[in-house]
């Protein structure tokens, strides 16, 4: 996984790029810290050159929202697609976040 | 010439005489008595056959040519009697099959409606299924499917949640371990300094005689602390490196455990859904094709009710036939009482033994059922049918009619 974080007005912008797996679990948790500073009022996980994922990648985003969700930040993950939006919508996170596309 | 004139008028007039008398008797509206004393009256038929008996040659001709005409009037009343039996005989073939036609129609409307109750009992059951029991709709069991499905889901990806989350506590863990560690190291290095002191204590109190006696019982309390410490040091490591170890090990398994990928699983729902919606619309076209097939069949039923009630042409044929065969008899007794009252009113005269077989033979030959053809011969001939007609109606008819009385049936 390759990641970049950038932030502006209260956006905490994190993308995501290759695949998301277990293995990324430690770099995973630094972003996670990130999240969890609440420096800022959004979060946001661009997706888009996110190509795949394993299951512990989804369960990684669950832990991202429920972290967000603690410290009171909007939640977003955004432009998802291929396998990664397939997988989304099969598991039902819109029902649980908001996913934008 | 003149007689052969004479002759003419005479046939002429006794064929309007007969032409009248049948017209008349058909419309029911004169009896015959008082059509032949009306024709008496006038003095037509009899008239004439009294005068042409006036002169010996002309007589001769008039009474042979009575002859004949009763001789032609009684085979007519045969054929009229016999084509009377063979009105009855198709009268009672056609209600015969009509019945049995009537009978497998209706068997046939029965069978149609059984059909088309049993695609309607298939069309509904097309739609449930049979489970301990209990009648499920497929709708309903495709809904929970889908429903186990999305909850089995659910619970790989919390389990996967709670995987990272235990791997990130253990992280958490094997670092506070480690850094117990470090601390039971720091003990031991300044156990390892109070030990050292309190050694160099006793040797400087021993260097100090009687004067450093109280300090060295100080320093060697102080090494046996020291020792005791330094068990005690030794004992925490050994069991926090036991601590460490299980969670290392745990730390181990619980990363094996969450690296294993179930996203394969997760869209194992994507083709159940693919082919839960096969079998939908499968069962969908199913059903529709048994609810076409059900109409189908109504109408079906509907036809043959209608071909049933269609059937009844056969009464109504039956009563016309009657009538004729009424009507043939009242022509056959009319003929019987004009040749009666032509005997009677006419001495000398008498039918003619020898038939006018010229027309016989055309109104044989017409007949194309063998059957109907031997009983017509039989009827005028009796058992006496001459050769000659045996030989010839026979071979004309044939032409026209092969195997004529063994009609193939489909």
């Amino acid at each position: 996984m390759r990641d970049s974080v950038t932030t502006t007005s209260g956006l905490l912008k994190i993308s995501l790029a290759d695949k998301l797996t277990f293995e990324d679990h430690d770099n995973f948790r630094e972003l996670l810290k990130l999240v969890s500073n609440n420096d800022h009022q959004r979060c946001e996980f661009d997706l888009a050159e996110l190509h795949a994922i394993d299951s512990a990648g989804l369960g990684m985003l669950m832990i991202a929202y429920e972290t967000a969700q603690k410290v009171g930040m909007k939640f977003t993950l955004a432009r998802p697609s291929g396998q990664v939006e397939r997988l989304l919508g099969i598991s039902e996170f819109d029902k649980v976040m908001n996913i934008t596309h | 010439m003149d007689a052969i004139i004479q002759s003419r008028k005479e046939r002429a007039t006794i064929t309007e005489f007969v032409v009248e008398t049948l017209e008349m008797e058909q419309n029911n509206s004169t009896s015959l008595e008082t059509i032949i004393e009306h024709n008496t009256t006038e003095g037509t038929f009899l008239d004439v056959a009294r005068s042409a008996s006036a002169s010996s040659t002309d007589s001769e001709e008039a009474l042979n040519f009575i002859g004949k005409w009763l001789n032609l009037s009684e085979t007519q009343r045969k054929a009229l009697n016999i084509i009377t039996d063979e009105i009855g005989l198709v009268s009672d073939l056609v209600e015969t099959n009509i019945n049995d036609i009537s009978s497998t129609f209706r068997e046939l409307a029965q069978h149609s409606r059984t059909q088309s109750e049993q695609v309607s009992d298939l069309a509904d059951a097309a739609k449930h299924i049979e489970y301990k029991g209990k009648t499920v709709d497929l709708a309903e069991i495709i809904q929970t499917i889908d429903k186990h499905l999305t909850d089995m889901i659910g619970k790989i990806i919390d389990t996967s949640k709670h995987g990272v989350k235990v791997v990130y506590a253990l992280d958490d863990v094997a670092t506070d371990v480690e850094k117990v560690e470090g601390l039971i190291s720091r003990i031991e290095g300044i156990n390892k300094q109070s030990h050292l002191l309190a050694l160099n204590a006793r040797i400087e109190a021993a260097s100090a005689g009687e004067a450093g006696k109280g300090f060295a019982v100080v320093a060697h309390e102080v090494q046996e602390l020291s020792s005791a410490v330094n068990t005690l040091a030794l004992n925490m490591r050994e069991e926090i490196s036991k601590v460490a170890n299980g969670v290392r090990r745990g730390h181990a398994q619980i990363k094996d455990v969450a690296n294993i990928d179930l996203s394969e699983n997760i869209m194992v729902k994507d083709t159940i859904q693919e082919l839960m919606d096969c079998i939908i619309a499968q069962n969908e076209s199913y059903t529709t094709a048994l609810r076409s097939s059900e109409t189908v069949s109504k109408d079906i039923t509907k036809d043959i009710s209608g071909v049933i009630t269609q059937l009844q042409f056969q009464d109504r044929a039956k009563q016309r036939m009657e009538n004729l065969s009424d009507t043939m008899g009242v022509m056959e007794r009319s003929l019987a009482a004009f040749e009666d009252r032509t005997l009677n009113n006419c001495d000398g005269c008498k039918a003619s033994s020898i038939l006018d077989e010229e027309w016989f033979q055309s109104l044989i030959e017409g007949l194309t059922l063998g059957e109907m053809r031997d009983r017509f011969m039989q009827a005028i001939y009796g058992k006496d049918i001459p050769a000659g007609l045996i030989e010839t109606v026979p071979t004309n008819a044939a032409k026209n009619t092969q195997d004529d009385d063994d009609i193939e049936l489909f």
